[in-house]
């Protein structure tokens, strides 16, 4: 129903517009043979019948209007409202620390605090009633359709008893003028008191009407025009078309009468004028001599003189160009054309579309060709179909997420249609690890390349080539930091070659002045310091001090992957490069659309909430249990947190590089070093056989050093320090949360478990994130399915 | 007695096929207004049943006949002609015709020889 009415809507607004198009060529061709205007009418009839069209290049058309998505925008009713968000202040990095862990430099990073006075939030998702528009649609096709079908059928009646004279000609005393009646065996009706002169005329106009075609065309044109009663402008269009009909008619009877004189013109318009009565409603379907506006007619017959032959050349070439053009619709060029213009630092909303630009277009559908991650979703069209990128609330299933850090692309599938969406991770993107082992970093790279094309910063080769050789030569270095931006984070700076108490060699930064407190400079600038680290082995550490405040931090090599990752190749470094360098801050400086597309964009996803409360156990009061919002798109599909989601231990806070897993345990085999507790109760809510599937959220952690750490460890296990507590249960109908409690003293137990229900995600909370939001608000989107880490 | 409702178009025609015909079964007549004046069968009928109930025609068993000849209907026919456009003189009306010069020579001739035949019966 959706489809048919905004079908419906394109296709008549394209015929408007066309006929918009005839109208002003109408203008021009006033003078030529009034037959090349009805041939472009029948352009406009075409556009009113046909929803497809040939492409060409040249169009009349807009693609916004050809590719239904102005249709959308009309139709649809959901509506980003502009809202004022306050830019949020982020809390100060932890600056005293001296040696930093790897936690904090890998993690906790955060997009930059860019202009966002405005941001977008989509009103809730009203929907269009199709339903009703369809009725409405409907009821007023019909009452045209019923009209013309009565109209007809009484004048049929009428000329019933109508006499043959000849062959398909009758007489009739019941009707006030000559008419043309009928469509595949049209008939003349003629009045008594014609004068043979008059009859002779009345004949030769009708039968030009019957020979040109027009008993069909007329009805025709009707009958499209009851499905597109809600267009006026087509009604004018009719209006004109019929008036047209007409006066070709009358061209074609002066031109086949002998010699064109004169008097025979002046007896034919003095038949017209007899004859001729008031323009009353457009009858559709008899085609009355004399009906229609006979002044213009009349004096278009005096005036008529046949053009000369290089006249008639040109307005039949010009027709015919003209023709086609209205007749064809836009080429795509494969990336839709986006529909609101999204301000660089606006966030985007719930169905809004970005374009990117094309360079990026084919390396990112190549990048997300690579499904093989995915069991449900299978992207085997050779290449992305349309290059939409699509920002858009997912209703369904048939959803998988590709993680390309730092973007998320969700891909959708539905039926024989598969779109990508673009959605932004927060900061706490995985590690740098190839998603599944070599396909896909090649792509990805590809990917970067062509958005680092777009953003003026120098390529990772042009950097590694700065490398210094000599790690005591400054210069180089500092040349280096340079390159990789430094200077537009801090301004002017020195830098300086250290041995600490340890032996480590750091190399330290000097900015001239304190830059501003931006609780994302200290995250890009260690981004830098370890790029720094990567390209240049001697160095074990790198950091910053700031004037003002004495304060600095350090990063150390251990941040790096593989153990520190001495001796970076090119390839090494190409795959770092992107991670660290074009984040956030580069951000800023893409243009608008690939910021838009990822930088600024949130997600916005089903959110549950607690609907009810099953089961609190007596000592529930000792936890603090903030609203867990939920989110879940499907049960295979990511699980995303608000951070007001309360732990045992506090909120879960998904800063401190707590990275939460959900992980369907029910499934799995338990691994043996982590058997399941003795004493264990068995779920007294939720009988085994009903439970679908069951997931726990945990936390990896170092077993070892109980630290909770980068490194990603695979043993992770139920009920141990990794776990949160936390169980989601899906059955049939529903979806529980539950938590479960492992006191000191007490084996574990549940405390607390609750039904959730759908939340319609309309309001603030659950958007996830949009710039400036404060960090203890980011969300982390994971894919859940397999292992991210290699 | 005579009757005096209007004819259309329609009922003259079907009558002077039935003056040309009767008495004619129905069947017979339906053929008779197909052939010369394109009706349907269900158009014949209808008028058929609209003249017998003005009185022009009788139907009796499917078999049609006039009740009115010819003659008659022509003289009311000119006589409505001239009460309504002419103010009932017959010079009038001829001599709309004579002034427009509508007439031929043969329809003179003919006029001239009825106009001779009247007088000398009067």
């Amino acid at each position: 129903m959706e489809l048919f009415c905004t079908t419906l809507f394109t296709m008549s607004l394209a015929a408007a517009l066309v006929a918009f198009g005839v109208m002003a060529v109408r203008f021009f061709l006033y003078k030529a043979p009034r037959t090349l205007v009805c041939l472009l009418w029948l352009v406009v009839l075409f556009r009113m019948a046909c929803p497809v069209s040939l492409s060409l290049p040249v169009s009349l058309v807009p693609q916004g209007v050809a590719d239904g998505s102005a249709a959308q925008f009309v139709l649809t009713s959901s509506r980003p409202s502009p809202l004022e968000i306050p830019p949020v202040e982020a809390p100060e990095a932890t600056t005293a620390d001296p040696t930093p862990t790897a936690t904090e430099e890998e993690s906790n990073f955060t997009p930059p605090d860019t202009t966002n006075e405005t941001a977008t939030v989509p009103t809730p998702e009203s929907g269009t009633p199709w339903a009703i528009l369809f009725a409405v649609w409907l009821a007023g096709t019909l009452v045209g359709l019923v009209w013309g079908l009565v109209s007809y059928l009484r004048l049929r009646r009428r000329v019933a008893e109508a006499v043959r004279v000849t062959g398909n000609v009758y007489e009739s005393d019941q009707i006030p003028s000559p008419f043309v009646l009928g469509i595949f065996r049209p008939k003349i009706y003629l009045t008594l008191a014609l004068s043979p002169q008059e009859k002779h005329y009345v004949l030769l106009h009708e039968r030009a009407h019957i020979r040109r075609g027009d008993c069909i065309v007329k009805p025709l044109a009707y009958l499209l025009l009851c499905f597109h009663w809600f267009n006026p402008v087509l009604w004018a269009a009719y209006r004109l078309l019929c008036l047209d009909l007409e006066t070709a008619c009358d061209q074609s009877v002066l031109r086949s009468l002998p010699k064109e004189d004169p008097e025979e013109t002046a007896g034919y318009a003095q038949a017209l004028l007899h004859l001729s009565r008031e323009p009353g409603t457009p009858a559709a379907l008899p085609l009355a001599f004399g009906e229609e506006d006979a002044k213009a007619r009349i004096s278009l017959l005096l005036s008529y003189k046949r053009p000369p032959a290089w006249v008639l050349a040109a307005a039949l070439v010009l027709c015919l160009l003209v023709g086609t053009v209205f007749a064809a619709n836009p080429e795509t060029d494969g990336v839709r054309v986006d529909w609101h213009r999204v301000s660089q630092g606006a966030m985007v909303c719930q169905g809004e579309e970005v374009p990117l630009p094309d360079s990026l277009v084919q390396p990112l559908a190549a990048l997300l060709e690579d499904t093989r991650r995915s069991a449900y979703v299978s992207c085997d069209d050779p290449g992305l179909p349309e290059g939409t990128i699509l920002l858009s609330h997912p209703e369904d299933s048939g959803v998988s997420y590709r993680l390309f850090p730092p973007y998320l692309v969700q891909v959708r599938q539905q039926g024989e249609e598969t779109t990508f969406r673009l959605a932004v991770l927060n900061g706490k993107y995985s590690d740098y690890h190839a998603i599944d082992g070599n396909t896909v970093y090649p792509r990805w790279i590809s990917w970067y390349r062509a958005a680092e094309a777009l953003t003026g910063a120098p390529s990772a080769q042009e950097v590694y080539a700065l490398a210094p050789k000599d790690a005591e030569d400054l210069a180089g270095l500092k040349a280096l930091l340079d390159a990789l931006g430094v200077q537009e984070l801090v301004g002017p700076y020195t830098i300086q070659r250290q041995t600490e108490y340890d032996g480590r060699q750091t190399l330290v930064l000097l900015p001239d002045q304190t830059p501003e407190a931006d609780g994302r400079l200290q995250q890009n600038l260690a981004q830098r310091c370890l790029l720094l680290l990567a390209l240049v082995p001697e160095l074990d550490r790198a950091g910053w001090v700031f004037p003002d405040t004495g304060v600095g931090l350090r990063v150390d090599r251990a941040s790096l992957p593989r153990d520190g990752l001495s001796a970076c190749t090119l390839e090494e470094f190409s795959y770092l490069y992107p991670q660290r360098h074009l984040g956030w801050w580069n951000c800023l400086s893409l243009p608008n659309y690939v910021c838009c597309s990822s930088a600024y964009v949130g997600m916005f996803r089903p959110a549950y909430e607690v609907a009810q409360v099953l089961y609190q156990s007596e000592d529930f009061s000792r936890y603090r249990l903030g609203p867990p919002y939920v989110s879940l798109s499907e049960i295979f599909g990511e699980f995303l947190f608000s951070p007001q989601f309360a732990t045992l231990w506090g909120p879960l806070d998904l800063d401190q590089d707590l990275r939460t897993y959900l992980r369907a345990w029910r499934s799995e085999a338990l691994p043996d070093r982590d058997p399941v507790p003795a004493g264990h109760p068995a779920d007294p809510l939720l009988p085994e056989e009903a439970v679908r599937e069951a997931w726990y959220l945990y936390r990896p952690y170092d077993p070892d050093t109980l630290e909770t750490g980068l490194q990603e460890y695979a043993g992770h296990s139920l009920w141990s320090e990794a776990d949160t507590g936390y169980r989601l249960y899906e059955t049939q109908d529903a979806l529980y949360l539950a938590f479960w409690d492992r006191g000191d003293s007490r084996p574990w137990h549940l405390a607390w478990l609750a039904k959730l229900a759908p939340k319609a995600a309309s309001s603030n909370d659950d958007v996830f994130f949009y710039p400036g939001m404060d960090r203890d608000d980011l969300v982390n989107l994971y894919e859940w399915e397999g292992d991210l880490h290699g | 007695m005579k009757p005096t409702a209007p004819l259309s178009l329609a009922d003259h025609r079907l009558l002077e096929l039935v003056w040309d015909a009767q008495p004619v079964s129905s069947a017979q007549l339906c053929k008779l207004a197909q052939e010369h004046l394109g009706w349907k069968r269900t158009t014949t009928y209808t008028v058929i049943k609209r003249l017998s109930d003005k009185g022009y025609l009788k139907n009796e068993a499917a078999v049609v006949s006039a009740l009115v000849d010819r003659a008659e209907v022509q003289r009311a026919d000119g006589q409505e002609v001239l009460q309504r456009s002419f103010h009932g003189s017959l010079p009038s009306f001829l001599a709309a015709f004579l002034q427009a010069g509508t007439v031929t020579d043969q329809e003179a001739a003919e006029i001239e020889e009825m106009l001779a035949a009247y007088r000398q019966r009067h």
